[in-house]
């Protein structure tokens, strides 16, 4: 067991749109350095979570504290500015703003936080877009780079201002199974290298990666296991079915083509 | 046109603004029976040096009941009604103006904020400040807004009054009468009003527009663009 401050810390933690209660009490405290998966079937409340935890929505009761910092007691500029110099994140379909080139998508969010002159900002971009393998791609439009490179583009503007924490919404949701491996090696050198990663992710392949699953069911967590694929597999058949499971992988097996 | 109990046929070869007689009049000198005469009117140009009151009042009681006026005093009853009026029709209008700017500006805020919805949803999630990205929107505006500014008094500066005329000879004479140079109206510039009052009131008008619609972008939110 953990025994450091969490980087990430809800209690209680509560959310509700409309009078409709989606989070119901989430107690979740996530240490320095781990990977953790968030798992659940559609409607569980997982991609809620990660809007609360990361103050990109209002909770409704409970409290969340982000590398120390209480996000109730910031104002809308401050929670931005932890959101910005603090958390990275990975959406599921890249979301980069189609009106700038694939190198000012990734110097973005450090040209919001001001950190540095803009020539040091594309210096640390490029270096991270050469690492992630789309370095060819600085200067094309998100229209001519497949999703797979999307994706990677989408993780270096996640990690440009050193985040002490990555949260992915189904970060290989839209990528084929080459693709999805390829993010998933690459998130996993992040988190080697010290980085807190959160995922949240349908698919038990993606969970099996992490050191940490949780389970959640209708915007609870009724599970969470230390296990890597282990984990990942059983919970999903202990909770979410062996039919959804299954449902889950034909997608990969589909890959593979009839023969 | 009868004139002294004989029709007689009057060709018009020519006439001159009058803005207080729809338009345009033309003048005609002919010889008449004094007995029908309406009034006449006649001026006199005074030596410099002259007292015009004295002699208006010495005209006035040799000429009696002829009505002797100062030239100042007879344009004041003449025009001043009609300056008047079209002070406050253009104080009006210029306020009408301003706020139609406002509303348009507030309307095209909107829509702009709709179609950019999803971006503004990634900036936010990733940790833009709202009141950053107001500020882009307002500057955007007020960008737009100053060269409109810039072009527009230009054109008012230059092509405006040839413009105004034109219109005017076509409200009063019709198409036939476009171009004949009948209407003939200076304008009157006023530099502080028009060069930076009417701007100034521009540029409050929609940055404060701009920046109040702009408040609905904290509506903006990742999680509309995705699904759970």
């Amino acid at each position: 067991m953990t025994t450091s401050t969490p980087v990430l810390d809800a209690r209680g933690l509560t959310k509700a749109f409309d009078g409709t209660t989606v989070l119901h009490g989430v107690d979740l405290q996530v240490h320095d350095g781990e990977l953790v998966a968030v798992m659940g079937p559609s409607g569980s409340g997982k991609s809620t979570l990660l809007h609360t935890i990361s103050g990109m929505d209002t909770m409704t009761g409970g409290t969340v504290s982000v590398a120390g910092q209480d996000l109730g007691s910031l104002s809308q500029k401050q929670l931005a500015r932890l959101r910005l110099t603090t958390m990275g994140f990975v959406f599921q379909h890249g979301h980069l703003l189609t009106n700038l080139c694939l190198l000012d998508n990734v110097v973005l969010p450090a040209y919001l936080a001001c950190l540095a002159p803009r020539e040091e900002l594309n210096r640390r971009a490029l270096a991270l877009m050469e690492r992630m393998g789309v370095a060819g791609l600085a200067t094309r439009d998100v229209s001519e780079a497949s999703g797979g490179q999307l994706q990677r583009i989408g993780i270096c503007r996640a990690l440009i201002n050193e985040p002490t924490i990555v949260l992915g919404d189904e970060p290989t949701g839209a990528l084929d199974s080459t693709a999805a491996a390829e993010v998933l090696d690459i998130l996993g050198e992040i988190n080697a290298e010290g980085t807190t990663v959160v995922l949240v992710t349908h698919d038990a392949t993606v969970a099996a990666r992490a050191d940490r699953v949780l389970y959640m069911v209708d915007g609870r967590i009724v599970a969470d296991r230390q296990q890597g694929r282990c984990a990942a597999v059983d919970l999903e058949r202990r909770h979410g079915g062996v039919a959804a499971w299954l449902t889950e992988l034909q997608p990969r097996s589909a890959v593979l083509g009839p023969v | 046109m009868e004139v002294g109990g004989q029709v007689r046929d009057l060709t018009i070869v020519g006439s001159y603004q009058d803005i207080t007689n729809g338009g345009k009049t033309a003048k005609s000198v002919l010889p008449t029976q004094g007995n029908d005469v309406m009034w006449y009117v006649v001026g006199v140009a005074l030596a410099p040096g002259t007292d015009a009151a004295a002699t208006a009042q010495a005209y006035g009681d040799q000429l009696a009941p002829a009505k002797v006026h100062d030239i100042e005093q007879w344009r004041a009853q003449t025009l001043r009604p009609i300056a008047r009026q079209m002070t406050v029709t253009a104080a009006i209008s210029a306020v009408v103006a301003v706020a139609l700017v406002g509303l348009m500006t507030a309307l095209f805020t909107r829509m702009i904020l709709a179609r950019d919805a999803g971006p503004i949803a990634v900036q936010r999630a990733l940790g833009a400040d709202d009141g950053g990205l107001r500020a882009q929107y307002v500057t955007r505006t007020v960008l737009v807004l100053a060269l409109g500014v810039v072009v527009g008094a230009v054109a008012a500066a230059t092509l405006g009054e040839a413009m105004f005329n034109l219109m005017f000879e076509g409200l009063y004479g019709g198409m036939e009468a476009l171009g004949r140079g009948t209407s003939r109206i200076d304008f009157a510039v006023d530099p502080l009003l028009t060069y930076v009052l009417l701007p100034a009131a521009l540029l409050g008008s929609v940055s404060l527009v701009t920046a109040a619609s702009a408040r609905s972008l904290s509506d903006a939110r990742i999680s509309a663009l995705t699904t759970d």
